[in-house]
């Protein structure tokens, strides 16, 4: 009989396939850890929201950038309302990008309410400026059409390639061969002992970050006036994609809001009148938070992102706009609860070789049932600290070495309920405060 | 879209994919859509001008075709060639022209200022236009039967690997294959996508990097010292021919994917042992149409006259003049022309003598030692020609050799810093870029010595797929890509 030969054709397009297979798989492997790392440094809240989050399982959904996450405290609204919320956000990200997060939220969650808030309209990384974390929301997507339809959509020519090639993301790191080989060593066991483990993707405080440390006083006499003209040269760009975002809004039964941030110097004020424009002929609810209050040092960590204590009073409100909208009542004394812990601004001085810090109530007796916690460090060393029910003001024995120190704060109810914390950065030369 | 996009290699795939599904009849017709398309996304403003250049260059040679006078063949032949020319000349030369003429008018009391079109030059017109003029003088000379179907010429003119910068390609050479398809074959398609791979590693891992470093010091060069401003010429003489060959290699690739093989446009030029022989080497198919369509004819005309040899190198002089200009609308690139002329010239009048005193010395032309020096000799003059080729203006460039001339900058230690940030580069991608800089150049030479791709084919699957997947990683990892930003194919300017 015969010997049969292999057809010369099928066997070479069966190496190509092995081939092109065996590259795939390389390119997989070599991903494994930049995904990852692409993921963590967004937050983990696109892998979160695809692999832990059940479908159709939160009524509440806050959308946006780094503006989003440091202003609404999920814990605080869902205790106030009775609800479950969430923050899926990409930081920096601009209201492009933002489009294509809605429609995946829709599609998985279905929300009573999506609280989007506005700063990725007026600013967001550009496609010259996008960074590994702006991927992760892409990454994290399962494999489907959609998943290739939208990157090809969003990201420009020169980004997608990042997109296709993820390790291609930090391929500059080979500068750094010693890092890029502790990274991989270290990413690679936390991979293999989450795998083996197999720990779920956490999403600590709902996605909520608390911009730990508030402004220098003197940041007061910096603040200059919000511009009356709008910087932004692509705004009706960024308009048109509102335009979109409300007819997906419109399409899916109505169940967005608009809420901005406050800021503590707003160079964008001058286009939030077009914006308005828009959203409010569309029928959909468009309000600034904490809207007519002077700006405090106390509850900004820099000019655009709240503190925990901003961050508190903006969760309390939101919750009582959201509370009209869902017709979901707040229990009094819930907001009670929430409302002790608001401070107007803090102080800091140096007096008889005492420093004083002292956080601002807005009821003289409101922190009488709260315990502060205050600590005096330098260099990241703990100096001295001091603990007392009531006590929204501290002393410390002025410390003889210049240097930079902070205090932090943290203050709790007796419960241990809801904690606020906080901390202020300042430098002692010649024993005065030099922010 | 450019050689350097994703997308290109996106509808690369798509034509590849195409093109072997369809009935072999349809294949040139699927060939000439995409070019065009290609075309479109590239430039879409000046599809015009490429089909109106096209359109005379076909009507004009079937005009020759007839039995017709031969005065009258002489104006279709110029008129043809002439409204070809002229479109290069309107877009390409006229401001150049009416600058050079204003510069004129003080000297001849006279105080005009005429102005130009500013008109954007159309991407891949000064390739395109030597192939219609190619095309038709070889009909006028009888050398090719004419193309009676103007989209299987309009193919020819087009398609669309060769289409921005070349290889300028006779039609003779093409027909055959653009017209009667080559099946999909294994093989050839693993060295197309091999070759291609080389170009993308020559050009996004050396040739961008070299850039970085070229444009510092070209950009501003009295701001570097002697030995910064020589790293710079250095850096430039690589970028260019690393540039230029990926975007060769690149084009070839994509070509034979398709089953066309264009012509090689490189070959190892910084091994020419001189000038003459360098032009053998380098942009292959422009030196080559340089002989048959200015150097022979003039050299016809002057066939008569002695001595030969001045005539020889005056017209190699002259041939290497419009060289000079064709690549740029700059005195630069004239002077860069006329300085190649030069040197070629000086090699013709003095062979013989050169070569009595190699017999005199007892020297064997095959000694490595001798070649050693005549490629260092080559390659110093190549390169200080490249200081015209790349400088902003004459005033720059005779800056530029001054400065590498002033020795007493050679003696401090500082002006030896190239790792310092001044030129753009850091220390890491400074000594990444010398590194596969030596890597190609042993390629190189193993190329010069033997036949690579045979001995790469001999290698074990293993081995040969590990070299395949390395470059993959190397491009992807190593390239000069993302935040710095991604850097044009030098001869896309021309």
């Amino acid at each position: 009989m015969p010997m049969m030969h292999a057809n010369p054709r099928a066997k070479a397009w069966r190496q190509c396939f092995i081939f092109f297979a065996i590259l795939l798989v390389l390119i997989q492997a070599v991903s494994l850890l930049p995904v990852r790392r692409a993921h963590e440094k967004n937050l983990n809240y696109w892998p979160y929201f695809y692999r832990e989050l059940p479908r159709n399982s939160v009524d509440i959904v806050y959308m946006g950038n780094s503006h989003s996450n440091t202003t609404f405290i999920p814990a605080v609204i869902d205790d106030l309302l009775g609800t479950r919320s969430v923050h899926v956000n990409t930081s920096g990200e601009s209201i492009h990008q933002t489009l294509f997060e809605y429609r995946e939220v829709l599609r998985r969650q279905q929300p009573r309410m999506v609280v989007m808030e506005t700063f990725p309209i007026y600013d967001g990384l550009t496609q010259a400026e996008l960074k590994a974390w702006n991927y992760s929301f892409f990454f994290a997507m399962p494999f489907s059409f959609r998943k290739y339809l939208y990157a090809q959509q969003f990201f420009s020519e020169e980004n997608l390639l990042g997109f296709y090639l993820p390790f291609t993301l930090f391929h500059a790191d080979w500068k750094d061969a010693g890092g890029v080989w502790r990274r991989t060593i270290e990413g690679a066991t936390d991979l293999f002992q989450d795998a083996l483990t197999r720990q779920p993707v956490e999403l600590p405080f709902g996605g909520y970050v608390n911009y730990f440390h508030s402004l220098p006083q003197d940041q007061v006499s910096q603040q200059t006036p919000d511009s009356s003209q709008c910087p932004l040269s692509d705004l009706a760009e960024r308009l048109t994609t509102v335009e979109e975002i409300l007819s997906i809004d419109r399409e899916s039964g109505g169940s967005l809001i608009f809420l901005e941030s406050p800021q503590f110097i707003n160079p964008m004020a001058g286009c939030r009148s077009a914006l308005v424009t828009l959203i409010t002929s569309q029928g959909v609810g468009h309000q600034v938070l904490l809207e007519g209050q002077a700006p405090s040092p106390l509850w900004f960590g820099d000019e655009e992102h709240l503190t925990q204590s901003g961050a508190l009073l903006a969760s309390v409100q939101t919750a009582q706009i959201l509370s009209e909208r869902l017709g979901l009542p707040i229990d009094p004394a819930t907001l009670s609860f929430y409302q002790q812990y608001f401070f107007k601004n803090y102080e800091l001085a140096v007096a008889s070789d005492q420093l004083t810090v002292s956080l601002v109530p807005y009821e003289a007796d409101a922190p009488a049932g709260l315990t502060f916690s205050w600590t005096l460090e330098r260099d990241e060393a703990k100096v001295d600290e001091f603990t007392g029910l009531g006590s929204n003001k501290a002393s410390f024995a002025l410390p003889d070495q210049d240097g930079d120190y902070s205090i932090s704060f943290v203050v709790h109810d007796a419960e241990q309920k809801f904690y606020l914390r906080g901390g202020f950065i300042f430098r002692l030369e010649g024993k005065q405060i030099i922010f | 879209m450019t050689f350097n996009n994703i997308s290109f290699y996106g509808f690369l795939l798509a034509v590849v994919w195409l093109h072997y599904l369809l009935p072999k009849r349809w294949r040139w017709v699927w060939l000439l859509l995409s070019s065009l398309i290609f075309y479109a996304f590239t430039d879409v403003r000046f599809l015009f001008v490429l089909l109106a250049c096209t359109a005379v260059s076909y009507f004009c040679a079937l005009v020759l075709e007839r039995n017709i006078e031969d005065n009258q063949r002489k104006f279709f032949a110029v008129l043809g060639v002439g409204l070809v020319l002229g479109v290069l000349v309107l877009f390409k030369y006229l401001d150049f022209l009416l600058l050079s003429i204003n510069a004129l008018f003080p000297s001849a009391g006279l105080h005009w200022n005429l102005r130009g079109l500013k008109l954007l030059i159309p991407l891949g017109i000064s390739f395109y236009t030597l192939q219609a003029v190619s095309y038709l003088l070889d009909v006028y000379h009888h050398k090719i039967i004419v193309e009676r179907n103007f989209a299987r010429f309009a193919l020819y003119m087009v398609f669309f690997p060769k289409l921005l910068s070349g290889p300028i390609e006779r039609y003779e050479s093409l027909r055959a294959q653009l017209y009667e398809p080559q099946p999909f074959d294994f093989e050839r398609c693993r060295h197309a996508l091999l070759r291609i791979g080389w170009g993308l590693f020559k050009k996004i891992v050396i040739a961008d990097r070299l850039a970085v470093a070229a444009d510092a010091v070209f950009s501003a060069p009295q701001e570097f010292a002697a030995p910064q401003l020589v790293f710079g010429v250095l850096a430039f003489a690589f970028q260019v021919y690393l540039d230029f060959s990926a975007y060769t290699d690149i084009a070839l690739g994509a070509a034979s994917l398709l089953g066309v093989q264009l012509s090689e446009n490189f070959k190892r030029p910084y091994f020419a042992t001189s000038v003459i022989d360098f032009w053998r080497r380098w942009h292959i198919t422009l030196s080559s149409w340089l002989r048959d369509y200015v150097f022979l004819p003039l050299n016809y005309q002057h066939r008569r006259r002695q001595p030969r040899s001045l005539w020889t190198a005056l017209d190699v002089m002259l041939t290497f003049l419009v060289s000079g200009l064709w690549h740029g609308q700059q005195w630069t690139f004239i002077a860069w022309g006329a300085l190649h002329g030069f040197y070629q010239a000086v090699e013709i009048l003095t062979q013989k003598s050169r070569d009595a005193w190699l017999r005199k010395l007892k020297l064997d032309r095959q000694s490595p030692v001798l070649q050693a020096f005549q490629i260092l000799v080559t390659f110093t003059l190549v390169c200080f020609s490249w200081i015209f080729f790349k400088a902003d203006s004459m005033g720059s460039a005779l800056h530029i050799i001054r400065s590498i001339f002033n020795f007493k900058d050679y003696a401090s230690l500082s002006a030896w810093s190239f790792t310092d940030g001044s030129l753009g580069l850091d220390a890491a991608d400074t000594v990444l870029m010398g590194a596969v800089l030596l890597f190609f150049m042993l390629v190189e030479y193993l190329q010069e010595k033997m036949d690579l791709l045979e001995k790469l084919k001999a290698q074990p699957r293993a081995l040969r797929w590990a070299l395949y997947y390395a470059l993959f990683f190397a491009i992807t990892i190593f390239g000069y890509y993302g935040e710095s930003s991604a850097v044009d194919f030098v001869y896309f300017q021309f």
